[in-house]
């Protein structure tokens, strides 16, 4: 008797169904997401906040077909992939999302943007490993670009920013970091993605400020504040002009040193970053000996000139124009020296855009190319 | 460690005590510690270790000064019978109290992470089934499943930790040094917490082979101090002082930000999750067994067996008391306040008194005590 009936209450148990219980192909697993403002017609009820929510999602059952791409008005990230469920055949599942694109108009409201944020921050399913991008116009219209090398537009740019520590002029895009960063000081730099044809280009960054738009920093000027920052392994694609050539030198700078410098009257900080670097190619027929220790020099000289001016000109940029911190001279005074930053801390946001920041710069070129 | 006698070795005494230790506190712990300051957590960690350390050791002297005798006629022996039987029953309660809180947050953590759509009843009774079955038998059985799951759970979960080092800044646990003794004093009872289920040691001394070794228990501490100073300083780095503030669960969100070429799963997430479900089963099971063990001795009762199977009840009704997560918390920081200091720090410390009063009152009567 005993027996039997322990049978059967493990049966019951151990039997029965799942809850949980979702088929792989019955799920649609989104790729990429772009989150647009929405601007209500004429006709349309009155709604504020509202949102346009564009989703791609591979179709499991076809082999190399190009994404599924549906969008929707809504408040929000969750509400709005629950209601899908009722346009379409599949579970919606975020688990494998790895792009979230977000049209600069959202970031320009601060209320609007953080609503957003704090929808992917709070989604268990949402990694923090997601790419969170900036774009200037519709990112609905960036995720339906099918990409030439890539059909899955949400891994193709999740891939490049993957390699983005070698590739400049790329902002590390991960969510994770960009919450940190927006917790921290509600500023912080997200990587700007504009469409192609058959592609789309991640480069340069917009820049948030308390939470909201402040103004798009561009190519040239993100690669150096990555050196500043010391978030990059390359400065490539840097040339300097040498008597009327243009000598392009690829530099791999090192992380910077900042200091904070004893003065009275002003905060003064001084970073200093040492890289080193190759010289990839002259010009046919060379008047120069490559192979001469000044050449080098020269080229050494002028290089520390020319990067260390695009430089001060990136840090003028944010200090003057942006007036937002998004150098981490912040965390270096909390982490460096917490007394002084107590003092600061309150009004860092007026303080920041008149301290005074030098920049040195040191370049070692190894390597002159094949060709003497 | 005869066969089917009921006694454990040292080991597998500091093996239980290691993994009763490890529960839903680690899941926790960062946010509290970054609530009450913003440096110098490994501080507070530290000094916290060394309190519990000091009171674990309050525990072996009381085993070690009346080896093979069960807690509860220690407590019969040092405040008087009546006295005894009260304190028996409100360490019942706090038993059946502290693992309904641990199974609750259990119950959440999973449903949010694994199970979303399962009942947390569901989830919830069958991790206590589950101990049912351990508690039916002796201390033994225990001490040889600690003995098995510790070294899996403790080199997956570090494994995993160090894994979460690779995209990382130490520069985050900066500055150091800046704290004041006030502020390492507010830290201690939050971390407490975590260091709970430490008191078993009282419940199982009585099975211990070697008795005098019993102060040997503090390696058990150490070693946990030691591991949640990893996971403080992996989740400090990652999350830095500010952000921590605002996670729930920081421990497991570390995990989300493990991104490694090439590694064969996408999610370390859910490997962390099966460590973690073994590392809180072994927590409930021994506060589950102590239960049972102090029920029997009160009731005089001599098959352990069927009393296991009505502490469920009341256990899973106790997990059923707070109203939702943020009530689980607040409920938790009372009961770890309030109730768990007094049975885990004071009592003890009453009872060890006692014994030393009465061993040099009687010293000619029983000898060296």
């Amino acid at each position: 008797m005993h027996k039997k009936m322990i049978i059967f209450l493990s049966i019951a148990l151990l039997l029965t169904g799942c809850w949980d219980k979702v088929e792989i192909d019955e799920r649609a697993h989104i790729s990429a997401l772009g989150i647009d403002r929405y601007t209500p017609g004429p006709d349309d009820e009155e709604t504020v906040g509202r949102h346009i929510f564009t989703f791609a999602f591979p179709e499991l059952k076809k082999e190399g077909a190009k994404d599924v791409v549906i969008s929707s008005v809504g408040d929000n990230l969750y509400s709005v992939s629950r209601i899908m469920a009722s346009r379409s055949n599949k579970e919606f599942f975020l688990g494998h999302l790895r792009t979230v694109v977000v049209g600069v108009d959202i970031a320009k409201n601060p209320a609007d943007f953080r609503h957003i944020l704090d929808g992917i921050e709070n989604n268990e399913f949402l990694s923090r490993r997601v790419v969170l991008a900036l774009t200037e116009g519709s990112a609905a219209e960036i995720i339906k670009v099918v990409p030439a090398m890539e059909n899955k537009l949400g891994e193709f740019i999740a891939e490049i920013f993957r390699r983005s520590d070698r590739i400049p002029r790329i902002v590390g895009g991960s969510a994770g970091d960009i919450l940190r960063d927006l917790h921290e000081s509600g500023n912080t730099i997200i990587p700007k993605i504009v469409p192609g044809k058959a592609d789309v280009k991640v480069a340069g960054g917009g820049i948030i400020n308390n939470f909201k738009f402040k103004g798009w920093l561009g190519e040239v000027e993100t690669a150096h504040l990555l050196v500043l920052k010391g978030e990059t392994k390359c400065l490539c694609g840097m040339s300097v002009k040498h008597k009327g050539f243009d000598i392009p030198v690829a530099l791999r700078p090192k992380k910077p040193r900042i200091s904070l410098i004893e003065d009275k009257d002003n905060i003064k900080i001084l970073i200093e970053v040492e890289m080193e670097g190759d010289v990839r190619q002259t010009y046919f027929e060379t008047d120069e000996d490559t192979l001469k220790s000044s050449f080098v020099s020269e080229i050494e000289q002028e290089m520390v000139e020319a990067t260390k001016q695009r430089a001060m000109d990136t840090i003028n940029k944010i200090q003057k124009e942006f007036e937002t911190d998004v150098l981490g001279i912040n965390k270096y005074l909390r982490q460096s020296h917490y007394k002084l930053w107590k003092e600061v801390e309150r009004d860092w946001q007026d303080i920041f855009p008149n301290i005074d920041i030098d920049v040195n710069i040191d370049i070692k070129i190894r390597r002159i190319g094949l060709v003497r | 460690m005869k066969d089917n006698s009921d006694i454990i070795s040292t080991n597998q005494m500091i093996f239980i005590l290691a993994l009763a230790m490890i529960s839903t506190g680690i899941l926790r712990l960062p946010r509290s510690l970054a609530d009450v300051v913003p440096y110098d957590h490994w501080i507070i960690l530290l000094v916290t270790g060394l309190v519990i350390t000091a009171v674990i050791a309050i525990h072996a002297w009381i085993v070690k000064l009346r080896p093979g005798v069960e807690y509860f006629e220690i407590l019969g022996e040092s405040l008087s019978r009546p006295i005894a039987y009260i304190v028996a029953l409100a360490y019942i309660v706090y038993f059946i109290g502290l693992n309904g809180l641990i199974v609750r947050i259990f119950g959440e953590t999973i449903k949010v992470y694994l199970l979303t759509k399962t009942p947390i009843e569901v989830i919830n009774v069958s991790l206590l089934i589950s101990c049912i079955y351990l508690s039916r038998k002796g201390v033994e059985v225990l001490g040889r499943l600690a003995a098995f799951l510790f070294p899996i759970v403790i080199t997956v979960s570090i494994f995993l930790f160090l894994l979460s080092f690779i995209n990382t800044n130490f520069r985050n646990l900066l500055p150091v040094f800046q704290i004041t003794p006030v502020q390492v004093l507010r830290g201690i009872p939050v971390t407490i917490l975590s260091f709970l289920g430490i008191e078993v040691l009282l419940f199982f001394g009585a099975n211990l082979e070697k008795p005098r070794e019993s102060m040997k228990s503090t390696i058990a501490v150490a070693a946990v101090a030691l591991f949640y100073l990893l996971v403080i300083v992996a989740t400090f780095a990652q999350f830095g002082p500010v952000q921590i503030k605002k996670l729930v669960w920081p421990t497991l969100d570390v995990f989300d930000t493990v991104q490694i070429p090439g590694l064969f799963i996408e999610n370390v997430q859910v490997v962390v999750m099966s460590a973690w479900v073994i590392a809180v089963f072994t927590t409930i099971a021994p506060l589950y067994l102590a239960g049972v063990i102090t029920a029997k001795s009160v009731t005089g009762f001599k098959d352990q067996a069927s009393l296991a199977p009505p502490f469920l009840p009341f256990i899973y009704f106790a997990s059923l008391i707070p109203k939702n997560l943020a009530h689980v918390y607040e409920v938790t920081d009372k009961f770890t306040f309030y109730f768990a200091s007094i049975m885990v720090g004071a009592i003890p410390l009453i009872v060890l008194i006692s014994l030393l009063i009465q061993a040099r009152s009687g010293k000619g009567a029983k000898g060296n005590a």
